[in-house]
């Protein structure tokens, strides 16, 4: 029976006061205000990216889509690489991500250890990388001589660790009690048994929240790609999409000669649509890595 | 002349294929051939979404069918065309040809690019010899004698440039005649604001600098530097009297609630959108933004129209600016490209008569025909194809790689009037038709020092200009304190008038 | 205990090699572990690094980072020299302040009152709704912005209702940092409080149920249970905030601000993006970032030195 199931009950017996409720009406009122100010802008998006240019044009669109039309996804996705960028991006993401997490927790375990001699050096080297860095063109020559140009790798290993997710990895592998490991290594587990048996199903609330992490990193990428890929068939779904929403202005003196059509679909309405269908797939992992956010799990596992 | 000579000689060309199959057009075409070994050029581009590069188009297939040489298109994306181009050059990634390459003058000291100068002459490159021998402005594109890039040229445009375009409903509604000053414009943007309270007449997007970019010319000054017909020199705008006069219009305008509130922080967008919507109702801007308000005009509020109005004389002289003829944005080719000789008689190629009909109408006989004149005119059921499309003559374009987003160099708008609404085409006929309207003049070449000594005072007297504008639009300074400003910025604003002057005399020679 | 005891003898220490050798047979299997990351560290960031080079040389295309001529530190007094120097560095350091100050607690605090509401469906939802703002691209969100405190916009038609004057909400450069630091909360409170409701999760719940045994009320809790289990969090999010103090990207500022503002409003990131526009200069740009990368070190050591004497949670 899991614990936090215990504390609820404690807490349903215990007495509420006045003040008690007082603050679960006040907390609830308020996430709700919040949850409408942080839902309006993205639902704004989505419904301009389903109404009729014109009816943008007139600022006529406040809350419901006006003359629904689905023009303006045919045009965002007229191009013929939009599904080979869809399937790049998921390919990227996906081996992009597992990479990440089993580098950053080789990194982040051994340095988590108090007892290891030498972590305040590496540390201290590797916080020195989060300040200076070589810059695009010295990155562009290694990346070239080790052949990873125009390759699956250049997308997946130049960005194998991020030093900010791989050090709060590191805090919470610190926060696990000692006396486990202890136990552990009294039980003749060497290290990688105990990080493999022990702390990884201990961590997984923040295993959960660096794949969110990392894979909405591989999935907004675009700067990678644009330096290390020539090739379109490999670029992901951002580089794809991204031409649509920032276009040069020089153009514009071209793009305004009034065409005969009735323009359904205008730069506003596109910009948002491209913003629909690039974030929508990403947003829904989310609650998958919602349910490893309930407490309980790390004593639960311990006892399972 | 020759023009009208050459086409006539290609319809009777055209005429002859049909007499005598295939052999004749072998003959007649042999003179465009380039090579006849396996080269292929790789030319990088940029990609712009509105009109995606098409690999495969057949008007790429015929360059090289006609001219030998294989074309590799690397289309990069416009949104980040320059950061990867960059790249491309300062690791020495191979390349022979790049289009759209704005940034030539940053690197003109570094050897990256061909001296183009050592082809073009009359054997090598003919069609642009004769153009550069006939466009005097182009000698301004040598850089310490060098000549790096080849412009996007026009044979035929549409010309238009900034201008007014007003409410004509509201204007016929004030009974008062088309303004023909500013201060009668003033007068009937104020009748206006009278009969509608809730409008702010005047709009405007991206910043309280563009109110000066459109504004200043026809006010007798000018935005920055700028090359001044009247003077015969390059001067500054700022420092002029007539800049005072622009100032107290703009702040008067302001106090009387004709210029948006927000004229200094609304986008691009939220520009449109009150324009579209009524809530301004003039602007002086690039003007074929209005057909699309119109269009959503006339579901919202019937009988509400955009339409052009002549550039307000400011006292005597009523003077606009064209968009230039010529883009001079560049074509530039690889200093260590193994092929310099293929890649300038490529170049060339694209600029002779029959490449450019090419580039700009696509494969005759397919997707368009001479008329009786010799003059190229779209094929009906070109345009016909087209026509469902959300953009139809981007689609066409697209297709067949045609005009400056695609292969053109040298461009030829001619006959679009097929894919443009006959108001926009009436539209396009009267800006043609303004003689009051100045060509814009190009800047002149400078040198790596100069240039970055430009780059300084220019930022220098920039910020000192963006600083203080608000101020005296708002209201918060009276305009006669404007002295004070070009007193700050006097020294250097007339240094980079000196080093414009003086360049410009360098390339006059 | 056992190990004070022992100290003393460590006094008498065997050689730096033969301790190296002991503690790499004793730690053999975390030791292996390190070199995978090691090895990406020194090939992916130290070995481009030779690049840094060029913020003191005169930067040729042609002649790539190696080949181009010394130039000393010309480009640092440059930057040191600039007339706006000083007003671009304070205007960074004061939005960061703004940040650490208001932005920074905001996720921590929404972590907590999500922790506190009892339908868990309900705070599922507003869970993943908060997060979503973050997706939006700059402009997007910077265009709203705009739309909403412009002079005809929906905040200033609210104020004229009550009564009151309409603002130039934009246009005053008193303004700027609240509106970059307040919108900035509003669009990544959400995605930052990630962290701490996996912190929270974490919290033994045992420690709640000794909590409510000893008749601790929510408050108590809160303050005793939970906010004591996310204190290394916090503490390590804390510190490398301090690291970013003056690094701020140039964006969302050139997209906000306008000549009137820029007395508050322009950051380093700006105005060398503004600079850049008249004539790029990679060796420049290079020179100012440096400047802001050895500061950022300095602060983070500071503060983890800082953060080392008063508790037990550092970076090293």
């Amino acid at each position: 029976m899991s614990v936090a199931f215990v504390q609820k009950k404690h807490r349903n017996r215990i007495k509420r006061t006045f003040g008690s409720h007082l603050f679960d009406v006040i907390n609830v009122t308020f996430l709700f205000l919040f949850l409408l100010i942080t839902l309006y802008p993205f639902w704004y998006v989505v419904i301009v990216s389903l109404s009729d240019g014109k009816a943008v044009l007139s600022s006529l669109v406040k809350f419901w889509p006006v003359n629904l039309t689905l023009d303006t996804y045919k045009v965002v996705l007229r191009d013929s690489n939009i599904l080979s960028g869809f399937k790049n991006s998921i390919k990227y993401t996906v081996f992009g991500t597992l990479v990440n997490l089993t580098m950053s927790t080789l990194c982040a375990y051994p340095l988590s250890r108090p007892v290891l001699p030498g972590k305040r050096a590496v540390m201290r080297i590797i916080v020195f990388t989060m300040f200076f860095s070589g810059g695009m063109i010295p990155s562009y020559l290694v990346i070239n001589q080790l052949g990873m140009i125009d390759t699956i790798w250049a997308m997946i290993i130049p960005g194998a660790i991020s030093t900010y997710n791989m050090i709060v990895m590191r805090t919470f592998f610190m926060g696990i009690p000692e006396s486990l490991h202890e136990s552990a290594a009294l039980d003749g587990a060497n290290d990688l048994q105990v990080l493999v048996r022990i702390v990884l199903p201990l961590s997984k609330s923040i295993l959960a929240t660096m794949l969110l992490f990392y894979a909405v990193g591989h999935w907004n990428a675009y700067v990678n790609a644009l330096l290390y890929l020539n090739r379109k068939p490999m670029f992901p779904l951002q580089s794809i999409l991204r031409n649509m929403v920032v276009d040069g202005q020089f153009t514009e003196a071209q793009t305004q000669v009034g065409s005969v059509s009735s323009f359904t679909v205008i730069e506003t309405t596109m910009k948002y649509a491209t913003i629909v269908v690039s974030t929508l797939p990403i947003l829904l992992i989310y609650p998958f890595v919602q349910k490893y956010f309930v407490k309980g799990v790390m004593i639960g596992s311990i006892k399972g | 002349m020759t023009r009208k000579l050459v086409s006539l000689l290609l319809a009777l060309c055209m005429l002859a294929t049909l007499v005598c199959v295939g052999v004749a057009e072998d003959e007649d075409l042999s003179q465009y051939r380039i090579t006849d070994e396996d080269v292929t050029i790789i030319l990088v581009r940029s990609d712009n979404s509105n009109q995606p590069m098409q690999l495969d188009s057949p008007t790429i297939a015929k360059i090289q069918e006609i001219t030998g040489v294989k074309l590799e298109i690397q289309a990069i994306a416009g949104s980040d065309f320059t950061s990867k181009t960059e790249m491309i050059i300062s690791t020495n990634q191979p390349y022979d040809i790049m289009y759209d390459c704005y940034y030539v003058a940053k690197y003109a000291g570094q050897d990256a690019f061909l001296n183009i100068d050592t082809y073009l002459n009359e054997e090598d490159m003919p069609n642009l010899y004769a153009l550069f021998t006939e466009i005097s402005d182009l000698s301004k594109l040598y850089i310490d004698g060098a000549l790096y890039q080849i412009p996007v040229l026009s044979r035929e445009a549409y010309r238009m440039g900034r201008s007014p375009q007003i409410r004509q409903d509201l204007l016929a509604e004030t009974g008062m005649d088309a303004p023909a000053t500013w201060d009668e414009l003033y007068e009937v943007l104020l009748a206006i604001k009278e009969a509608h309270p809730e409008v702010y007449p005047i709009g405007n997007r991206n910043g309280t600098g563009n109110l000066f970019t459109c504004y200043a010319y026809p006010f007798g000054t000018g935005d920055g530097v700028y090359w001044e017909p009247e003077a015969g020199e390059y001067v500054y705008g700022p420092l002029s009297e007539e800049y005072m006069t622009l100032l107290q219009w703009l702040a008067d305008a302001y106090a009387d609630g004709i210029l948006d509130p927000d004229y200094a922080v609304a986008t691009s967008t939220q520009w449109q959108e009150r324009l579209a919507s009524g809530q301004n109702v003039f602007f002086y801007d690039n003007p074929t933004f209005a057909t699309n308000f119109n269009g959503a005009l006339a579901s919202t509020t019937p009988g509400a129209y955009f339409g052009p109005i002549e550039v307000p004389a400011s006292g005597d002289t009523q003077r606009g600016l064209y968009y230039s003829k010529h883009d001079m944005g560049a074509t530039v080719i690889n200093a260590n490209t193994q092929y310099p000789e293929i890649c300038c008689k490529l170049m060339d190629f694209l600029y002779s008569d029959y490449g450019c009909t090419l580039t700009n109408f696509g494969i005759e006989g397919e997707s368009f025909e001479y008329n009786a004149d010799g003059e190229p005119e779209i094929l009906a059921s070109a345009v016909e194809a087209y026509m469902t499309a959300s953009d139809p003559m981007r689609a066409f374009f697209g297709k067949y790689a045609l005009a400056k987003l695609g292969m053109a160099r040298y461009i030829d708008d001619r006959d679009q009037d097929k894919f443009v609404t006959e108001e926009a085409a009436n539209w396009y006929a009267t800006w043609g038709s303004w003689a009051f309207m100045d060509e814009p003049v190009l800047d002149p070449a400078f040198t790596t020092e100069e240039n970055e000594e430009l780059s300084k005072l220019k930022s220098e007297v920039n910020d000192v200009l963006s600083m203080s504008y608000d101020d005296f639009i708002m209201g918060n300074r009276p305009v006669e304190e404007w002295t004070q400003v070009q007193d700050q910025i006097r020294d250097s604003a007339l240094r980079i008038c000196e080093i414009y002057n003086a360049a410009a005399a360098r390339a006059v020679r | 205990m056992i190990q004070s005891v022992y100290a003393p003898a460590k006094a008498a220490r065997p050689g730096l090699g033969s301790r190296f050798v002991r503690a790499v047979r004793k730690y053999k299997y975390l030791y292996l572990m390190l070199i995978l990351p090691i090895a990406y560290y020194l090939i992916f960031c130290y070995w481009p690094m030779y690049g840094l080079q060029i913020a003191f040389k005169k930067y040729n295309i042609r002649l790539g980072v190696e080949g181009s001529p010394w130039i000393g530190l010309y480009h640092f007094k440059d930057y040191f020299t600039d007339a706006y120097f000083w007003k671009v560095v304070r205007n960074t350091l004061l939005i960061n302040v703004y940040t650490l100050i208001f932005a920074f607690p905001a996720p921590i605090l929404l972590a907590l009152l999500l922790n506190e509401l009892r339908n868990e469906y309900y705070k599922k939802i507003v869970q993943s709704i908060s997060y979503v703002p973050h997706f939006l691209s700059t402009v997007v969100i910077c265009g709203m912005i705009v739309n909403f405190l412009s002079n005809s916009g929906p905040i200033n038609d609210l104020i004229e209702r009550f009564g009151g004057e309409r603002v130039q909400f934009l246009m005053i450069p008193g303004y700027f940092r609240t509106i970059y630091v307040a919108t900035g909360i509003w669009q990544n409170v959400g995605w930052s409080s990630i962290i701490y409701f996996a912190a929270i999760a974490n919290t033994d719940p045992q420690l709640y149920e000794a909590a409510i045994i000893d008749g601790a009320g929510r408050f108590k809790q809160a303050v005793h249970v939970t906010i004591p289990s996310i204190i290394p969090t916090i503490t390590i999010m804390l510190i490398m905030q301090v690291g970013s103090m003056l690094s701020l990207g140039y964006e969302k500022i050139i997209l906000l601000y306008n000549g009137s503002t820029y007395e508050t409003a322009d950051v380093i990131s700006s105005y060398v993006y503004r600079k850049g526009i008249l004539g790029a200069d990679y060796s420049y740009s290079s020179a100012v970032g440096m400047f802001s990368s050895v500061l950022g070190l300095i602060f983070i050591y500071g503060a983890n030195w800082f953060s080392r004497t008063v508790s037990e949670n550092s970076l090293w």
